[in-house]
């Protein structure tokens, strides 16, 4: 049994956008997170997949507990972090950080990027030479000058900006990343330097990283687990290499269908899907994927919320149609 | 590397002529004590209604003989310093607590904008003599009563600001590191609104000289001996028929003031703002670009010799 870093159980996050209407039935309720659960073993990267809108953010930060879910507990290392209160949080901040997609905007503008790590050094009570020498050490370790520290964020390219991003989250030595699509702001050359990176956080020094991203490709190469989020609920689920090989929901398969070709003379068969992405308001009882599925059945797919079913090896499913014995008449 | 300078100019003429006229009014207000050529409160029965232009007096002198200018001079030190003490209450109460009910919202940020909204919709002078009455006439109860009046606006100012930077991910990113709200919002958000609100702040000065001039013109504000800007025009007032320039004097002091501060603050709010900078004409552009040209000129025929060569 593989030890776990992450243990989300049923999470759950609405948004209720009518706070005042005095007919309940009324409300609207925007389904942000629902009922999502998923583990993550220690010391491997686990990506999570989905279109914009599809609540993959919020699954993050709800772990990390920027946000707040409504319902379903968080261990972190074992233990159950989704009842503590702000103070007990913020000692256990230190051991989980953050990475965003901006990386211009995730430094405070008005800031040297030496006196935010020294801030950060001072606040968890580290001493000034502990400080420099840890900087020192990273700086050396993302291939970046000391005179970095003396500018202002504006003044340093995305790529840079995104490894100092990464070293600011690793002065704290933490047991957990979650990186919050990392690369999609960046250049495709300076996604690799970013991504190479991570891996080798996780592969030399053991780092565990929820890695959330929209871009399939780079989720195939990095992660171990992934799992395929949509409008707030998870429809496919397991290794890498699982999933990819043996696409099984409908939604993954047009979704990656929709990835460029690899090779000029490779024969592919698009998969379109007809309309947007659905509102996650007010989402009824049935399959969220019913109105888009090119797999969709009267009678079972819009009455009956499909579950995650076992597929072998890890791989889960959550339709109704998807596995090799469900027979589609 | 170098810091990338800012587009646009500070030094408009007019910020210029405000600039020049505010340092020698702070410089003759600071050093007034020496600069007054008499005692502000000496009096002298013998030189009363001096005329204006006078040997000896500048301005002329009042009833008991007191020298104007040097009045006027220690006047606007009072006048001065009490704006500086309103708007340094304004910015002591209001700030804080406008960024923090911004920052958090909800039932606190709604409770005290309410009470704010409450102050607001009274007239404010009429709210300041009210305040006045009630803790007693004098300098320090106009002081107090005209920050307080003046709070609700920096509170409001501060916290729409806060409302907008705090959806920033660089805040977000400071939550996740962990840091405390009190850092967050003193330390992060603050040092990238202030700008905004020096130009609002400068303004206030400005309005708070007029208010204090307008409280002790109703002589409910600096009492004498003491005499600000206003306790002038008082005086002036009823001796107008002997000596108008007792009265235009000080009147002229607040509106000179007020309006350099107003045209001064104009000019931070346009630097601060780029989308209110005026852009250089199309003339001075065109010209930039001609001598720019001559400057080129030389390595552009070399360019173009160097071309035809290795064709």
């Amino acid at each position: 049994m593989a030890e776990y870093m992450i243990e989300a159980r049923n999470l759950v996050k609405y948004y209720y956008l009518d706070n005042f209407k005095i007919a309940k039935s009324k409300i609207r309720v925007l389904h942000a997170v629902d009922h999502v659960s998923f583990n993550i073993e220690k010391g491997e990267i686990f990506g999570v997949i989905g279109e914009s809108g599809s609540g993959k953010s919020t699954i993050g930060k709800c772990i990390l507990r920027m946000i707040e879910a409504d319902e379903g507990d968080i261990f972190f290392d074992n233990e159950n972090i989704s009842r503590l209160n702000s103070k007990q949080m913020k000692a256990r901040r230190r051991n989980m950080q953050m990475i965003f997609q901006n990386p211009l905007a995730s430094f405070n503008p008005k800031m040297t990027i030496g006196k935010a790590f020294y801030e950060l050094g001072h606040v968890y009570h580290m001493k000034t030479q502990e400080v420099t020498k840890k900087i020192r050490e990273l700086l050396n370790y993302i291939n970046l000058d000391e005179d970095v520290l003396s500018r202002l964020p504006k003044e340093i390219s995305g790529g840079q900006l995104q490894r100092l991003a990464i070293a600011r989250a690793l002065m704290l030595e933490p047991k957990f990343l979650l990186a919050d699509e990392p690369v999609s702001a960046l250049d495709v050359s300076v996604q690799a330097q970013i991504l190479n990176l991570l891996f080798e956080l996780k592969e030399k020094r053991g780092y565990t990283i929820l890695f959330i991203s929209h871009d399939l490709t780079v989720v195939r190469n990095v992660c171990d687990h992934v799992a395929v989020v949509y409008l707030g609920v998870i429809v496919e689920t397991g290794p890498v290499c699982e999933v990819y090989n043996n696409l099984l929901h409908p939604y993954t398969q047009a979704l990656l269908s929709a990835k460029p070709k690899e090779h000029p003379l490779e024969q592919k068969e698009r998969m379109i899907l007809e309309g947007d992405i659905p509102n996650a308001i007010n989402v009824k009882e049935g399959c969220r994927f019913a109105s888009r599925c090119p797999k969709f059945r009267e009678g079972l797919c819009d009455n009956r919320t499909p579950k995650l079913r076992d597929a072998g090896n890890g791989h889960f499913v959550a339709c109704h149609y998807a596995l090799p014995s469900d027979v589609l008449d | 590397m170098k810091r990338q300078k800012k587009q646009g100019k500070f030094f408009t003429i007019p910020v210029i002529i405000a600039a020049v006229v505010l340092a020698v009014i702070v410089i003759s207000t600071i050093f007034a004590d020496f600069i007054a050529p008499y005692d502000p409160e000496a009096v002298d029965y013998n030189a009363s209604f001096v005329r204006a232009f006078s040997k000896g007096h500048i301005l002329g002198t009042d009833r008991i003989g007191r020298d104007l200018l040097s009045r006027l001079l220690c006047g606007a030190k009072i006048s001065i310093l009490n704006a500086f003490m309103i708007v340094g209450f304004e910015i002591l109460a209001g700030v804080p607590i406008g960024l923090i009910s911004g920052y958090y919202g909800g039932r606190i940020d709604n409770i005290i904008m309410r009470i704010w909204d409450m102050v607001c919709s009274l007239p404010s002078l009429l709210l300041a003599f009210v305040l006045v009455a009630a803790f007693g006439k004098g300098m320090w109860s106009g002081i107090i009563a005209l920050g307080i009046v003046y709070t609700p606006l920096t509170a409001k100012l501060a916290r729409s600001l806060i409302m907008t930077e705090k959806t920033q991910v660089y805040v977000e990113a400071a939550k996740s590191l962990g840091y405390t709200d009190f850092r967050i919002i003193f330390r992060h958000i603050l040092p990238n609104v202030i700008t905004t609100m020096i130009a609002q702040f400068t303004l206030d000065i400005g309005s708070a000289i007029t208010s204090m001039a307008t409280l002790s013109y109703l002589g409910i504000g600096v009492q004498p001996p003491l005499a600000d800007w206003g306790t002038l025009l008082k005086d002036g007032m009823s001796m107008l028929y002997m000596n108008p320039v007792l009265l235009i004097a000080p009147a002229l002091a607040v509106l000179i003031t007020t309006i350099a501060i107003n045209i001064f603050s104009d000019g931070i709010q346009t630097y601060i703002d780029p989308t209110q900078r005026k852009l250089p004409s199309f003339k001075s552009i065109y010209k930039k670009g001609e001598k720019e040209k001559k400057k080129l000129g030389k390595a552009v025929t070399l360019l173009k010799s160097r071309k035809e060569e290795c064709i």
